[in-house]
């Protein structure tokens, strides 16, 4: 199975360094259709516009955490098999664990580098 | 005829000290003053004055009363204070984030420095390589610029041990009467500490204190 690299990839942080920095990767990775949200709140209304094929998310950020945001995804009949990476610098256990059972499809603690980000990717889609 | 304590009870009444008392008593008796007459005004004397001393006790308990209870609220605020605890964690934590901070902003700065200096010394046979090669560098430059999102976040954590030790002094400069009450900023704290612990708002963790990358992945299978 090989990635569809024209799938659009929706980057959720209220830092925008951070949203480049992951675009910039994704780029790298061949993937050029990416949006941007600056927290869950604001992702969650470009969903419900757009279809998005991965959606990567911090988790600290006001009004909507990241969390609250893959909780109400997972909620979202229309929402719900989204694949959703969180990329954060919460690396305790308990947010892992949170995570998970809210239905994160994979984690990635800041800081990382692009092959880290590839490798996660690939463990979503199954490549 | 007035009696002794009757014309004692009029002059004392009319007369702002004991020798205008003395006075209007002699004038009144035509020069003699009989003992009887000053053990009456004595007598009537020590009346006021004991309704006196019974007015400025209570006055004096009052006052000593207030002082106590604004004791007490001293006491309270600095054992809430918790020093041990502002020694414990609030401070510590404000100076590992901010000792976190140095030596992120330190090893990123390096780590760009250093690929900047890869790419000035690149020497390539072909121009695919050279490419190659750049932006393996610019790749590097890229993933090191993420300290500025984690420096920030430790930054906020400093700012709110600050906020904590700037409220519980507040605390006691309303308990010393020093400022006024205001439930407004122990509110906002209440809510912020709330939102933390609903939402696992946990922050960078220190440096070897979180879940590793490898051990993450093992709980992904």
């Amino acid at each position: 199975m090989s990635l569809d690299l024209t799938m659009p990839i929706l980057v959720v942080d209220d830092y925008k360094t951070m949203v480049r920095i992951i675009r910039n990767l994704l780029k790298q990775l061949g993937f050029n259709d990416v949006d941007d949200a600056a927290d869950g709140a604001e992702a969650l209304q470009k969903m419900r516009g757009r279809e998005y094929g991965l959606v990567i998310s911090d988790w600290n950020m006001d009004p909507m955490t990241g969390y609250e945001l893959l909780k109400e995804v997972r909620t979202d009949e229309s929402l719900r098999s989204t694949p959703f990476i969180m990329i954060t610098a919460e690396s305790k256990t308990e947010n892992v664990i949170a995570a998970k059972k809210a239905g994160v499809n994979n984690y990635i603690v800041k800081p990382f580098n692009a092959q880290t980000l590839k490798s996660k990717i690939d463990a979503v889609f199954g490549v | 005829m007035a009696t002794a304590q009757e014309k004692a009870a009029a002059v004392a009444e009319g007369a702002s000290s004991v020798d205008t008392m003395l006075d209007q008593l002699s004038e009144a008796s035509g020069g003699d003053i009989a003992i009887i007459d000053l053990m009456s005004i004595a007598d009537h004397l020590m009346g006021s004055l004991q309704s006196t001393f019974a007015a400025l006790d209570s006055s004096i308990l009052r006052e000593f009363g207030a002082i106590s209870r604004s004791i007490n609220d001293v006491r309270r605020e600095v054992a809430s204070l918790q020093p041990h605890e502002q020694e414990d964690e609030s401070i510590p934590v404000a100076g590992k984030e901010l000792r976190a901070i140095v030596n992120s902003t330190e090893d990123a700065t390096h780590s760009i420095m250093g690929a900047a200096e890869n790419i000035l010394s690149i020497e390539a046979d072909t121009y695919e390589s050279y490419r190659e090669a750049v932006e393996s560098e610019v790749m590097r430059i890229f993933e090191s610029c993420s300290f500025q999102d984690i420096t920030g976040q430790r930054v906020s954590r400093v700012v709110d041990a600050l906020e904590d030790i700037d409220e519980r002094v507040g605390r006691i400069a309303v308990a010393v009467g020093a400022a006024t009450d205001s439930d407004e900023k122990a509110t906002r704290r209440e809510q912020r500490d709330s939102r933390k612990k609903a939402l696992i708002l946990n922050g960078p963790a220190k440096d070897g204190a979180g879940v590793g990358q490898d051990d993450i992945d093992a709980m992904f299978g």
